[in-house]
């Protein structure tokens, strides 16, 4: 991307919005090995918001636990830091991006249930793969397009013209942004990243999940999300805006050394998922 | 060596391979007879699909096989008309199809019953 086009973005999403202090407090507990369930439970406990998520998540049919769980301390320790950071992050976002009209609204739900399909298709490829870090992989799905949400928000005029030009010329998203904004989602996506401090996997994850070897360390988490999105838009699972499936980077795909025999069972435990998730996150 | 659905999986089928929750952690064992039991432990893991044994597997298990394919639809096609060229991404639609009319079939089910 030209240099004068980013400078150009980036002062016009200089407003963009933060993440609430208790997401930040949380995610600096989350990487401090000596915290404990105790100190987490207590910043938690101080917002009622996310107390109430969070119980509501852990009694969810996505954890089935046999027993209700009234508490937040319970809570902390069954179901672990890394996830409890991760549905912070994830519930916080949405509520950063309030919508103005109906259109808008309707765009955002669709690329909302695109970015929660891509998350349960990372989560479910990463199971498969043995990957030790499930959430991480949940995160990074569900964060791959958020560059497409600040575009909706900030450059609605450069959005709509984007999106004009899917309509009419029918192709990748990518292509129309490159076109009209001289950069796409995914470069936008890290600058956000960059403002709210996510860890280096998180924005590399998000920046290239079109050309994941380019993320050299994070290959191998970029690739799932790469795959994940595919399969997402495959199943119809929202939209991300226009009706194409990009393709396979063919490096990845030798990465995660996948059979194709695998894709049905993989697809069916995302279609298990989305549509069990989807009633609590939604 | 079908992978099924938890919700498609009935008591009396085999696992093929063996679940587990972690990588390190195993849940069951390939080669054993599922109880319903079993189907709860994995419901409360979270489990999502299984792969059962083809053959031997109980009446339960050729029911849940035999299903009519599903071919791409003319909208899936046109989503994927650009890179078709690609053998994995004709596996990836193919499959995507049969899954996509999988979970129609049972959303019918349930409307059906309910």
């Amino acid at each position: 991307m030209a240099g004068a086009d980013l400078k150009r973005v980036i002062s016009r999403v200089e407003d963009l919005p933060t993440l609430p202090r208790t997401v930040l407090r949380i995610t600096e507990l989350v990487n401090d090995p000596r915290a404990a369930a105790k100190d987490l439970s207590i910043i938690i406990s101080d917002d009622q918001v996310l107390t109430a998520r969070l119980l509501k998540l852990v009694n969810s049919s996505f954890y089935a636990f046999p027993r209700r769980v009234s508490t937040v301390t319970q809570a902390t320790v069954l179901v672990g830091f890394d996830a409890i950071r991760n549905l912070l992050i994830t519930t916080s976002v949405l509520d950063l991006f309030p919508a103005r009209s109906a259109k808008v609204r309707r765009e955002q739900e669709l690329l909302w249930d695109h970015s929660l399909g891509c998350a349960i298709g990372a989560k479910t490829i990463g199971a498969f793969l043995r990957h030790e870090k499930l959430e991480e992989l949940f995160v990074a799905g569900l964060l791959h397009d958020i560059g497409k949400l600040v575009e909706m928000m900030f450059l609605p005029a450069e959005f709509n013209r984007v999106a004009e030009r899917v309509r009419d010329n029918g192709g990748l998203i990518s292509a129309a942004e490159q076109e009209v904004l001289g950069c796409t989602h995914a470069e936008i996506g890290r600058i956000l990243a960059e403002r709210w401090n996510l860890p280096l996997k998180l924005a590399d994850t998000i920046a290239l999940h079109h050309r994941p070897l380019e993320a050299g360390p994070f290959a191998l988490e970029a690739s799932v999300v790469h795959l994940a999105d595919i399969f997402a838009r495959a199943l119809d699972l929202g939209s991300g805006g226009d009706r194409k499936v990009p393709p396979l980077d063919q490096t990845a795909w030798g990465l995660l050394k996948l059979k194709t025999s695998a894709i049905d069972g993989i697809m069916a435990g995302m279609l298990t998922e989305f549509d069990d998730i989807r009633s609590f996150l939604g | 060596m079908p992978i099924l659905n938890l919700d498609e999986v009935k008591p009396g089928m085999t696992l093929a391979r063996a679940v587990y929750t972690h990588p390190e952690r195993l849940l069951l064992e390939a080669g054993r007879r599922l109880t319903e039991k079993h189907l709860r432990i994995f419901k409360s893991w979270g489990v999502a699909a299984v792969a059962v044994k083809e053959s031997a597997a109980g009446e339960g298990a050729s029911q849940a096989v035999v299903s009519p394919p599903d071919p791409p639809d003319d909208a899936l096609r046109e989503k994927f008309s650009d890179v078709l060229g690609d053998p994995v991404m004709r596996a990836i639609m193919e499959a995507a199809a049969r899954q996509s009319a999988g979970r129609e079939r049972r959303r019918k089910a349930r409307h059906g019953r309910g």
